[in-house]
């Protein structure tokens, strides 16, 4: 007999009593969905994690302001005039000056960010070209990163007027690595642009080209306070709303701790990525873990169900096992096609509880983020991410799992003796 | 003795019932030439089963030699016999044995499959074997939509599907009524003749057993007499 014929019959068989079958992979339908809900949640939560912090490096904390102060004026509860979450305390710049004596600190780098709405361009001899706002000053003296090097000129910024652009921004513009020399010096504009379509440059000279190959600028944060001026039309952008983030660098991760606690203290939101990336991949893996094993717990119960149709289901066909037999099916025949048939209860169970949990992971993806906006939660990005690890995986382990539950009936149904087989009423 | 399709010397099995040994066949010996229609009759438990079953290969005697043309079935390994049935023999039951999922064509094509032969083949085959036993309307009927008789032309059909050299019958007529008996057991002899096949048929019924060529009376596990009727019509 042929594995095709063999694979033939097996499905038939599996289709002879739909209701039985569909009983006996349901317990693999709610195993393999319990599975991958709980696993694409995990690797949702651990990509949430990497998203929020692969940008920042090990050993610093990032003071931010505390949100959701209440302020009067336009605006929804818990949002500035400008939509922006208001902030109860502000990072001034005599805060950023006492943190620099503390002890411990090697480096402050108080940070003005441009919103996202904002349009940025580089005007160069008559062309625009789009590009993202870079950090303006350097981590210093970290022995595990090497200091960010000019491809020409320098990467120090004045305190104003001046400008670094990235690789990326100049190739933008049509010139090989051998024209770099030939912008130090020069001025270009940048130019901001709002949705309705107002422009405003500022003329920049250009100090260095750093290596970045995405297309960014960094310029002084004199220069960016003076951009967030004219975009939210104040003079005072600073002292109303402080800096929006300040990068610690600590000597080692004791200090950081102790600094992280005092800041708090002081009212101010501290995050030290470090101590919490690593205790948040640890607690996402024992989350895996434990979820990975309840769903398992729920499969290997599912063995169960498959096992007793399976015995039902010889028990049923012993006489047609006898006529197989005196037909000259081999045992080996016989055994193969009852662990098939089992086999594809656990794989069509898996399939339909791999669907089904990726269909509900999807729905909660569309709803969750509408409860966490109304919750003011700034969360973008999936909750539940079924990777092709995690799909191809169940479906494996759902077959195995059927397979499993086969092994002892098909040995059972393969050892029958051909004659009492036939005379089995 | 190798123009003998069957050669049987001092077969004996003995089957365990509790601690009792009960022989149901003691120290036959039985010699069948090609082409021959054997009928085994005799009283309940008197053997003819259990010779049968020891002929095909679904059981293995307690002592003695059986072998059919050239292979000896007590000694054979399992695969061994597994492809003997497979391809030497075909089988008749009583009680038909037709596989009830299965449509008359699927059934004749299921020992075809077992031997690997491709689908179109097979089907051509199935097809031209339910036409020569009469049934080229009722191949895509399950068997329970087909009457007995129908059932056991069906069966017939399935045992020569894969060419076998010789057929073993069960009362092929037990469960039929005189007159579709007679019919299958027309087509029966029929087949014998023009395929050339060797026939052994278990029979309670002295008519149907006075159609082969030789009758073998067994009793308690021995052969008592043998009967050639055909010799006796011929010697008036």
């Amino acid at each position: 007999m042929t594995l095709q014929d063999q694979i033939r019959t097996a499905l038939a068989n599996v289709g002879r009593r739909k209701l039985r079958s569909a009983l006996a992979s349901l317990g693999v339908v709610v195993g393999t969905l319990t599975i991958v809900i709980m696993v694409s949640l995990a690797a949702g939560v651990r990509q949430q994690i990497n998203h929020q912090f692969a940008s920042i490096g090990l050993d610093r904390l990032t003071v931010t302001p505390p949100g959701t102060g209440r302020r009067g004026g336009f605006g929804p509860p818990g949002f500035d005039l400008f939509g922006m979450i208001a902030r109860k305390k502000i990072i001034t710049a005599e805060d950023v000056s006492g943190w620099k004596e503390l002890p411990g600190v090697i480096q402050v780098i108080p940070e003005v960010t441009l919103p996202n709405s904002v349009g940025l361009e580089v005007q160069w001899n008559g062309t625009n070209q789009p590009v993202r706002m870079g950090g303006g000053e350097p981590m210093r003296g970290n022995i595990f990163q090497e200091l960010p090097q000019p491809v020409a000129g320098s990467l120090e910024l004045p305190e104003s007027g001046g400008v670094v652009l990235s690789q990326g921004t100049v190739q933008a513009f049509g010139y090989s690595s051998n024209d770099f020399a030939r912008f130090i010096g020069q001025n270009v504009a940048a130019v901001l642009r709002t949705s309705r379509g107002e422009t405003q440059s500022y003329v920049l000279r250009v100090q260095g080209i750093s290596q970045a190959r995405t297309r960014e600028i960094q310029v002084s944060i004199a220069d960016r306070i003076a951009m967030k001026d004219w975009w939210f039309n104040t003079t005072n952008t600073l002292d109303r709303e402080g800096y929006d983030f300040v990068t610690i660098r600590s000597v080692d991760v004791t200090h950081a701790s102790a600094l992280t606690t005092q800041l708090r203290l002081e009212g101010f939101q501290v995050q030290s990525l470090e101590i919490v990336v690593e205790i948040a991949n640890r607690i996402v893996t024992a989350i895996t873990v434990m979820f990975t094993l309840i769903g398992s717990i729920a499969l290997l119960v599912a063995t169960i169900g498959i096992a007793n149709k399976m015995v039902m289901a010889i028990y049923e066909r012993t006489r047609e096992i006898g006529i197989l037999k005196a037909m000259g099916a081999s045992s080996g025949e016989i055994r193969r096609m009852f662990m098939l048939e089992a086999g594809f209860i656990g794989l069509i169970g898996g399939v339909i509880g791999l669907l089904l949990g990726w269909l509900a992971g999807m729905c909660l993806n569309q709803i969750i983020p509408v409860v966490m906006r109304y919750r003011d939660l700034p969360v973008r990005g999936d909750f539940f991410v079924v990777t092709p690890m995690l799909a191809l995986g169940v479906i494996l382990f759902a077959t195995f799992i059927g397979l499993v539950a086969g092994l002892l009936p098909a040995q059972r149904a393969a050892k029958l003796d051909p004659l009492q087989a036939l005379r089995h009423e | 003795m190798t123009d003998l399709l069957i050669h049987a010397s001092k077969l004996t099995r003995h089957y365990h019932v509790g601690k009792a040994v009960v022989a149901a066949l003691s120290e036959v010996d039985l010699t069948v030439p090609p082409g021959e229609f054997t009928a085994l009759v005799g009283p309940s438990g008197s053997g003819k089963s259990t010779l049968l079953n020891l002929i095909g290969g679904l059981d293995r005697p307690s002592s003695g030699e059986i072998s059919v043309n050239g292979l000896s079935l007590g000694a054979a390994a399992e695969t061994g016999l597994v492809g003997y049935r497979r391809t030497r023999v075909g089988f008749i039951f009583q009680s038909f044995n037709l596989l009830p999922t299965l449509t008359a064509l699927e059934n004749v094509e299921a020992p075809l499959m077992l031997a690997e032969i491709p689908r179109a083949a097979r089907r051509e085959r199935a097809t031209a074997l339910l036409e020569s036993v009469g049934l080229a309307a009722r191949m895509l009927h399950k068997p329970n939509e087909l009457s007995g008789g129908e059932k056991q032309r069906v069966a017939i059909a399935r045992a020569l599907a894969n060419r076998p050299l010789l057929l073993l019958a069960d009362e092929p007529t037990g469960n039929l009524d005189s007159i579709t008996g007679g019919a299958v057991l027309d087509l029966l002899c029929g087949l014998l003749k023009e395929q050339g096949l060797t026939m052994i048929m278990v029979t309670h019924d002295p008519e149907v057993a006075a159609r082969a060529d030789r009758i073998i009376h067994l009793r308690d596990g021995t052969i008592q007499h043998i009967e050639t009727p055909r010799a006796a019509e011929k010697t008036p």
